[in-house]
């Protein structure tokens, strides 16, 4: 059978058998269902306390100091209008700036292989060297303590404060495939997907992602995860726009 | 149907379901996470689903939590370049593990390729049914069944496509 040879309904009946014959009967759990309670119970629980700790973060929010968080550009941080919680950074925030733009129209990060993202006017943006990042937001943005290397998910949320209504964070999260060849097959569309527990977490209610290989020759793929609080259809193509336009070039 | 209709789907259809996660994940263990996964997520929307097509939607779930977890996990799974090949000598296909070479073949493809392996040939959607899971076009759907043949037949044994691994 050659590789290049048609596809024949033969050889599709043939995948068929070989899968029904070659997959294995797998034995049940005896404890399945229990394991299944149990992790239903575990989930509740987690989501109780993301809702109890949301409370505690609005409180925190009420008492937050203006002035404490320093943003780019030496500007302090009022509170955005809006914002509905807070998660104030445990260490002092690195300065968030405004993306220098470029020639083409964009932002070309350091360090992100040929990465050019296009963003609306006014995100602001924080590269993460440690993780090989890049965040980009409606919002102030600074590390949290000990970095993002272990975020839940990997999606990291180095928001100063909780996304306010319609805000919205973007990572750029680059990774070394480790194989030049076949990037192609890496690719994932941009796509609606369930927010992570990281993006609920900081008031996301929808999530965009996409998989995007540098297919020039290099091995690097970049992981793009856009987390919206409740956005407008307008805010939500934007954040898509943000998603489809970036590009290795 | 409440909680007892959701243990009766669990007694009716997690065999099968079960094996969708195997050739998903290609590791019984992994599997058998993945299904617990999926059911728990499943089953507090249990009341809204029961009356349309549960296994659709549990199936439409495996592939998505495996893409996402394979989003997460990537850089552990095992490129293309490291996989034995299995189509060497036909003659040894009789002493090589159906299971473990279909295993290994699966791992090797893409993602999405796999997903469309799983859905058109083991649980034999159309391809405009395997489109409307994946949230694709029906020519991508083609395209990556071309594409996903076309690896398997340079990994599975020379004889595997011709007769269903009858040997």
């Amino acid at each position: 059978m050659g590789e290049g040879a048609p596809l024949g309904e033969a050889e599709e009946a043939a995948l068929r058998a070989l899968l029904e014959r070659g997959v294995p009967q797998l034995g049940a759990p005896a404890q399945r269902l229990e394991r299944v309670r149990e992790r239903v119970r575990r989930r509740r629980r987690r989501a109780a306390a993301v809702a109890g700790g949301a409370v505690l973060a609005v409180a925190a929010g009420l008492l937050a100091v203006p002035g404490l968080v320093r943003t780019g550009g030496g500007v302090s941080a009022a509170p955005p209008a809006g914002v509905r919680g807070s998660t104030p950074p445990a260490t002092a925030p690195t300065g968030t700036t405004m993306p220098p733009a470029t020639g083409e129209g964009g932002y070309r990060p350091a360090g992100m292989g040929g990465l050019l993202m296009r963003m609306p006017a006014g995100w602001h943006t924080l590269p993460d060297p440690a993780t090989s990042s890049v965040f980009t937001s409606t919002q102030d943005l600074a590390l949290p303590e000990g970095g993002c290397a272990h975020a839940r998910d990997g999606f990291c949320t180095p928001l100063v404060r909780a996304l306010a209504k319609g805000g919205a964070l973007v990572m750029f999260r680059e990774q070394k495939y480790g194989q030049a060849g076949k990037m192609h097959d890496l690719a994932l569309p941009v796509e609606e997907q369930a927010p992570y527990q990281a993006c609920r977490t900081v008031g996301g209610t929808r999530q965009l992602t996409r998989t995007l290989p540098d297919e020039s020759g290099s091995d690097l793929v970049v992981w793009i995860v856009a987390c919206m609080a409740e956005p407008t259809d307008e805010q939500f193509a934007a954040a898509r726009q943000i998603l489809s336009t970036a590009a290795f070039t | 149907m409440g909680e007892a209709g959701f243990e009766e789907f669990i007694a009716a259809r997690s065999q099968r379901l079960l094996r969708v996660a195997w050739l998903l994940t290609g590791d019984a263990h992994l599997a058998e996470d993945l299904l617990q996964t999926v059911l728990a997520k499943v089953w507090p929307k249990w009341p809204r689903i029961a009356d349309e097509n549960p296994e659709a939607y549990v199936r439409q779930a495996l592939v998505h939590t495996h893409a996402s977890w394979w989003r997460r996990r990537w850089r552990g799974e095992v490129p293309h370049g490291d996989v034995p090949d299995l189509a060497l000598a036909q003659d040894a296909y009789a002493g090589v593990d159906l299971e473990q070479a279909l295993a290994t073949a699966v791992r090797a493809l893409p993602l999405r390729q796999r997903a469309v392996v799983v859905l058109r040939y083991f649980e034999d959607l159309s391809v405009t049914e395997t489109a409307e899971a994946l949230g694709c076009t029906e020519g991508t759907v083609k395209s990556q069944s071309a594409k996903a043949l076309r690896t398997l037949r340079g990994l599975l044994p020379a004889t595997a496509l011709a007769d269903g691994g009858e040997r």
